[in-house]
Order: C-alpha cells, then sequence, then structure tokens
C-alpha cells in the first residue's frame, strides 16, 4: 500500500503449541500483559513519544501485537517487535504486580464480552477455553512457567509478520527474517479439535442483555460469512447490538447480542418474515462486504486480518471471503439467519440480580 | 481524511447554521443534527431520552419504514442519541440519496409522529435497560420513565427542537453547493419559536454494580472557545495511550485499576477534565484524594519528554486515526475519527465547543503551540479545582 498514511506491523503467533488447560487458563493473556511491556516496561511510552502505538491481543487462535508506525518508523516498530520476541524473563513480583491488575481487569469486563464468553462455553463445554483466564490459574503463574510458555509460543513455526505500507519490500522482508531467525526453533505442535457444538440456553448473573451464538465452520466457509452478514443486518436494523466474531479458519461462533436489556432481540429473530428476510438480505449483503473492505484497504486491517489467516494456514487469503461474499445468495443468507434461530443456537440471558 | 471546509453558512443564507466537510475519499454521506440543550432535570432528561427514541419513528412526511430504507442502506439508520451538552441525530447514506436523507432529518426534526406506540416501546425498553457498568460510571444519573406521556413529548420537542439551536455537520462525498440548496430548501420556512425555560436540574443516581467501584475526578468548566489546545495536550498528557499519567500511576505504579481514563467532557460551559477510574470493589483502590494527590505529583514531574510523547500520541490520532482521542461527546460516545461518521460528529461537536473547524493537521500543529509549563498549569489547576466522587457497594470501604 504505498500511498497509505501509516505503516502497520503486526505479529501473530499462534496458540497451537500452546494450549491451556484449567491449571493454565489465561497464561498467555497474562504473558501478552508482560511481553507487550518490553525490556524495561517502557516500551509503550518509548512508542508513543515517535508517534507509534502498541495494542496487544489474545484470542483462542493467536496473540496478536500490533503497531501503528508513522511512514518512515518502521524500522522502530520491527526493533520493538524484537524486545517481544527475546527470551522472556520477569520475576514473582511483576507477575503478582499484574495479576492484581488483571483482578481488576476480570472486574470490568464488558457484557457483552461476557455474553459472547458464557455462548461459547455453552456450546463447546470445556474446550477451546476463554483466552481471559482466570484467577485462580493465574495465581499459579511463575517466572519458568511463563519463559516455557513464551519459548514454545513464540517459536519460529508459530509465527507470523505483516508489515504494510509505504516501506522498502526488499529491506523490511530482510529485517523481518533477521528479526524471525532470533525466535526459538520450536517442537511439533499438538492438535486440540473442538466438539461439535451443541445448542442449549443458559443464564449468567455477571452482565445484563441476550445474545445467541450461531455455530460456524470456519472463516472462508460460504455458511460462515452468511450468518456473519445475518447477524450485521439484525445488528444494523435493530441498533444497540454487538456482533461477536473472530475469523479463525475453524469451527466457531457468530454471536449476536444485545447488551442492557433482554427479550427484543431473541423475539425479533424468532418472528422475522419472509419480508423482513428479503429486506435483511440487502442490508446483510451491503454490510458483509463492508466488514471485509474495512479488513483489505487499511493498513491495520490488512495486517490483521491477513496476518490471523496466515498463521493460522499458510496460503488462506482475506481476498477469497471478497469472492464468498459477491456469491451470497438469498437461501444461503437465510440459512445464516437460521442459524440464530431459537433451536439451532446457544441462547445466553445475562440477568444480574 | 477531511478536507479543508469551505465555508460555513449562517443563518440568514439557510435557516439553519451548515458545517459542510467534504471528503474526496469517501463513497458516503454523514449528517449530524446537534441540537443544544439546556441545563434538564431528571424528569425532562428522562423525556429527553424517549423522544431521542422516537424521532426516528416516523414524522409528517416519512413513514418509519422509509426512514429507516433511506437512512439504512449503509448500515447506519437513522438515530438520535443524548449527550450532556446536545440531542444529536446522525444518518448515513450513499451520495445520490442525500437530498432524501436531508428530506427527512428536516421532517423528523420539524414535524416528528411521536406516536403512542413507539412512544410506549421507548419507555418499555428504557425501563428494563440496564446501563453498561462504565455508561454507569460516567453518567450516573438515574431516570424514571413510567409517567411519560405523549404530550410531555410534545412540549419537550417545540421547546428545545428549534431552528436557532439547531445545527448541521455533513460530511464526505458531496457537492458543497448542491448541499446549500438542499438544506436551503428542506429547511424553509422553519421559523425560531419561543423557549420554554422551566428546566431545574437535580440528580438521583442509578444503583451499582456490586462487583465494581469507581472513583470520579471532575474539574471545573473550561471554555475551549479561548484556548482549545492546551486542555486538550494536558488531556493527551494526562490520559491517552499507555504512556499517560492514568496508566503509569494508577495501573502500572499502584495497582488501583485496569481501566482508567482521563479525558475531556462535555459540559454546557465547554468541557470538564475528567478522570475516571475503575476498580474491582474489594481490591485495593484509592479513595478520590489518593488519586487525586497522586496524579498532581506525577505532573509535577513531566518534563519535555513527557510532552514530546503527549504531541506523539497526539500525531498518531490526528494523522493516523489512532483511537486515543481524549474527548468523550457522551457516556456511550467515545469521539472517533477512523471512520465518517465519527469525523463528522467529532467536527460538528468540535466547532460548537471552539468555533472552529476540525483540521486535524491544524489541530496538530496548535498543540505544538502548547509549552510544558501551560499544559503542567493546567492539568494541575484542574485537577486541584476537581470534585472527586466515589461509587461502590454497600459496605464496601
Amino acid at each position: 500500500m504505498p500511498d497509505a498514511r501509516e505503516v502497520a506491523i503486526s505479529l501473530w503467533a499462534s496458540s497451537r503449541s500452546a494450549r491451556e488447560t484449567p491449571t493454565t487458563h489465561g497464561f498467555r493473556h497474562l504473558l501478552e500483559h508482560l511481553v507487550a511491556k518490553g525490556r524495561d516496561g517502557t516500551l509503550d511510552a518509548r512508542l508513543e513519544s515517535e508517534g507509534i502505538t502498541l495494542t496487544a491481543s489474545t484470542y483462542r487462535d493467536a496473540t496478536h501485537i500490533q503497531l501503528s508506525c508513522p511512514v518512515g518508523k518502521e524500522a522502530t516498530g520491527l526493533a520493538a517487535l524484537a524486545e517481544i520476541l527475546r527470551p522472556f524473563a520477569t520475576t514473582p513480583e511483576a507477575i503478582r504486580r499484574e495479576v492484581a491488575v488483571m483482578r481488576h481487569e476480570f472486574a470490568s469486563v464488558a457484557d457483552a464480552d461476557r455474553l459472547a464468553a458464557a455462548g461459547w462455553v455453552a456450546s463447546f463445554g470445556g474446550k477451546g477455553l476463554d483466552p481471559f483466564g482466570t484467577l485462580a490459574a493465574l495465581e499459579g503463574a511463575t517466572p519458568d512457567s511463563l519463559r516455557d510458555l513464551h519459548a514454545r509460543q513464540f517459536a519460529k513455526p508459530n509465527l507470523c509478520v505483516v508489515v504494510v505500507g509505504p516501506v522498502d519490500l526488499d529491506r523490511t522482508t530482510a529485517r523481518i527474517a533477521e528479526l524471525v531467525a532470533t525466535a526459538p526453533d520450536g517442537g511439533p505442535s499438538a492438535g486440540d479439535p473442538l466438539p461439535a457444538p451443541v445448542a442449549g440456553r443458559v443464564e449468567i448473573e455477571q452482565a445484563v442483555g441476550e445474545a445467541r451464538t450461531g455455530f460456524v465452520n470456519g472463516f472462508l466457509r460460504p455458511g460462515t460469512l452468511a450468518t456473519l452478514g445475518a447477524a450485521l443486518a439484525v445488528a444494523s436494523e435493530m441498533g444497540d447490538c454487538f456482533v461477536a466474531y473472530t475469523p479463525s479458519l475453524g469451527p466457531g461462533v457468530v454471536t449476536l447480542g444485545r447488551e442492557e436489556q433482554v427479550g427484543g432481540l431473541g423475539a425479533r429473530l424468532d418472528a422475522l418474515t419472509e419480508a423482513d428476510k428479503a429486506t435483511l438480505y440487502r442490508s446483510g449483503y451491503d454490510l458483509l462486504r463492508r466488514w471485509i473492505d474495512r479488513y483489505l484497504t487499511s493498513p491495520s486491517g490488512v495486517a490483521y486480518l491477513r496476518g490471523f489467516l496466515q498463521v493460522q494456514e499458510l496460503g488462506a487469503r482475506p481476498e477469497d471471503a471478497v469472492g464468498l461474499a459477491k456469491k451470497m445468495t438469498f437461501d444461503e443468507f437465510k440459512e445464516g439467519l437460521a442459524a440464530f434461530g431459537r433451536d439451532r443456537a446457544t441462547i445466553v440471558v445475562g440477568v444480574r440480580r | 481524511m477531511i478536507a479543508a471546509a469551505v465555508g460555513i453558512w449562517l443563518a440568514q443564507v439557510s435557516p439553519i447554521t451548515t458545517l459542510p466537510m467534504p471528503e474526496s475519499g469517501a463513497d458516503t454521506v454523514c449528517v449530524q443534527a446537534f441540537v443544544v440543550l439546556p441545563a434538564l432535570s431528571a424528569p425532562f432528561r428522562a423525556q429527553l431520552e424517549v423522544l431521542a427514541d422516537t424521532l426516528p419513528k416516523g414524522a409528517d412526511n416519512y413513514t418509519e419504514a422509509q426512514i429507516r430504507r433511506y437512512t439504512g442502506i449503509v448500515g447506519r439508520p437513522l438515530r438520535a442519541t443524548v449527550g450532556p451538552d446536545y440531542l444529536r441525530l446522525e444518518a448515513s447514506c450513499p451520495p445520490d440519496q442525500l437530498a432524501t436523507v436531508l428530506g427527512i432529518l428536516a421532517s423528523v426534526l420539524r414535524a416528528p409522529t411521536l406516536s403512542n406506540e413507539a412512544i410506549e416501546d421507548s419507555v418499555l425498553a428504557r425501563s428494563t435497560t440496564t446501563p453498561s457498568d462504565w455508561s454507569i460510571a460516567l453518567d450516573p444519573l438515574r431516570l424514571d420513565f413510567r409517567a411519560i406521556r405523549r404530550s410531555d413529548l410534545l412540549d419537550l420537542h417545540e421547546s428545545i427542537v428549534r431552528p436557532e439551536s439547531t445545527f448541521l455537520c455533513v460530511g464526505g462525498k458531496f457537492d458543497p453547493k448542491v448541499l446549500a440548496e438542499v438544506v436551503a430548501g428542506r429547511f424553509s420556512g422553519w421559523n425560531p419559536r419561543k423557549v420554554v425555560g422551566r428546566f431545574d436540574y437535580e440528580r438521583e443516581t442509578r444503583s451499582w454494580n456490586p462487583g465494581l467501584r469507581v472513583v470520579s475526578l471532575v474539574g471545573p468548566p473550561i471554555s475551549l472557545r479561548a484556548e482549545p489546545y492546551a486542555p486538550l495536550l494536558a488531556a493527551f498528557a494526562l490520559g491517552s495511550g499507555k504512556g499517560s499519567s492514568v496508566f503509569r500511576v494508577l495501573r502500572e505504579a499502584n495497582g488501583w485499576s485496569y481501566r482508567q481514563e482521563a479525558f475531556l467532557w462535555p459540559d454546557r460551559e465547554g468541557v470538564r477534565l475528567r478522570t475516571v477510574i475503575l476498580s474491582e470493589a474489594r481490591a485495593v483502590s484509592p479513595s478520590p484524594e489518593e488519586a487525586k494527590k497522586a496524579l498532581i505529583a506525577d505532573v509535577a514531574g513531566w518534563g519535555e519528554a513527557t510532552r514530546a510523547r503527549a504531541l506523539g500520541i497526539a500525531e498518531a490520532v490526528l494523522l493516523r486515526d489512532a483511537p486515543y482521542l481524549p474527548i468523550r461527546l457522551s457516556a456511550r460516545d467515545h469521539a472517533e475519527t477512523e471512520n465518517l461518521a465519527g469525523r463528522t460528529r467529532l467536527a460538528g461537536w468540535w466547532f460548537l465547543k471552539t468555533g472552529e473547524v476540525w483540521d486535524p493537521q491544524g489541530v496538530l500543529d496548535g498543540l505544538r503551540t502548547v509549552s510544558l509549563e501551560k499544559m503542567k498549569e493546567v492539568a494541575t489547576r484542574n485537577l486541584q479545582l476537581s470534585i472527586g466522587l466515589v461509587r461502590k457497594p454497600e459496605g464496601a470501604t
């Protein structure tokens, strides 16, 4: 993207070699917090002084470090990644302090996230643990366990670096190769397939709102995009709704929900007429294409989606989603809507008592 | 990016003031209508929320279905939201639908249907809604929607929604000359009306999530008309990014919170510098005085590196749309620059607060003129004069 106003840099580290168990649930999240501080705890402030922002996120499939740099400062951004990839070291005190901060994070999770997480757990049981983790598990984290986790997750076979923007391709590619060469080699990865999802109904007391999870089989599948388009259309029509979806290439869910109120979303979904569906199809078709375009037209969007797909499966391309979205038929869209039906979706109801 | 504004039409040319913000690269148009609010007591505030819900549900010349169809094409149907300072209506559309959408806005503003059915739907929804914890932290006013009648809304609409208190900001792909003609046509004959001044102010607060404790520091009103840049740079230094004072002091140094923000908050007299700290209810967290003291001590130690970081993150926000602008437009609206609707919303709000056109490079240049001493003085004064508020579950310390 030679005309872009920024250079976006994404480092993706697959979680395939770092699956969590109930006793390590949230270690990747904790590691993300600690690793993003850099070698001396001041990485963010140093980058921000150069106009560079850093964000870090933990997903089920991978950990993501994203930098947005002014044009010409990509070398500083890549040097920041070198701090993240270097062998990790921390102290019990640093872990204790960060877990104390995460205790506040756990308490202030948005209701939308709580509803979506509850939908996943109800659908898949104990598999595919929520990347957020539990405080009980985090209290068991040690410097050694995190150093080992870093060495496994940030190993060469698990990494993908994407740089998007007006950069010198040869020089940047060579720099990325140097960077990745410093990472550990890594061993074989253990697979952890999800079980078939089970529809149901769950009530939670930590949030107010409602949500429905529609089951999907992977981002680059027509049914998945139709389900996503259906969720976007209903959310747009109703307003104040949220759609949660991580473009995983494996099985997962599209969550359509509404914070703050209970009843309206489900009632709407269960009462859709054929005419309603036709109207929603028109907006869903446009909204789905706009959703994909968002990840193809900005450096940060491209770095996010291309990197996320590549780190899951070499050769997976976001452009393939454009073709699938363009071909979405009315029947496919209706099937996408049906995924949120009361008999097919997991229903989550949040009532704070 | 927002191109230079081509001009502002005053009331003598068009019935309402309009700020055009064309963007050549956009493929849609976004229209924001701001209606200046008087001070409102809780009952009138409740009426206003219901009015906002009900406005998009039909008007003299358009049914709800037509409004939804024409304004929903690009996924952002007409909606009205209430902030501390303005009632705001927002609609987006493809460029060839701009005249229709302006016609809808004119009709909704001037002659909304306000049907009993729509009012009942809103009252039911509002009465069964529990806002998010963060929304309540920002706006804890508890509202009672139960007794609201259509006649209340008609009175309120007549008192508040008037041409002299309404302002349009239009962003995206359009021809400014055509826009001028369409606005003049759609809003012609809308004349100023008598203001009904009866909105006294009182507060009653919402019940609070027992799992959370919130500490809030609310500074005195600041007018941005005389000097918008020093308060904004102080807010960048204090609250924007992970090198900000609130992040370093409250979260990293003391472990008092995970989510903490400092930002400019709308006030009818301008803005206020607010700091909000959300903590787990039983964990160690600060009293307002402790938070204030820690932040003032940090500001005292600000140096040129602090100013450079604030300008660095400001550049990322203003020139590359990083989502860290330390301005909030309401409990639900964070000021955004990364999409057309957000930019148009911010451009209108900024013009109303400062009298200046939102020009990101110009704002960055203005921020660069603020000295370290001035930035420190503004932050210190507003923290020192801030009122501390704490909300916590019953029995918590």
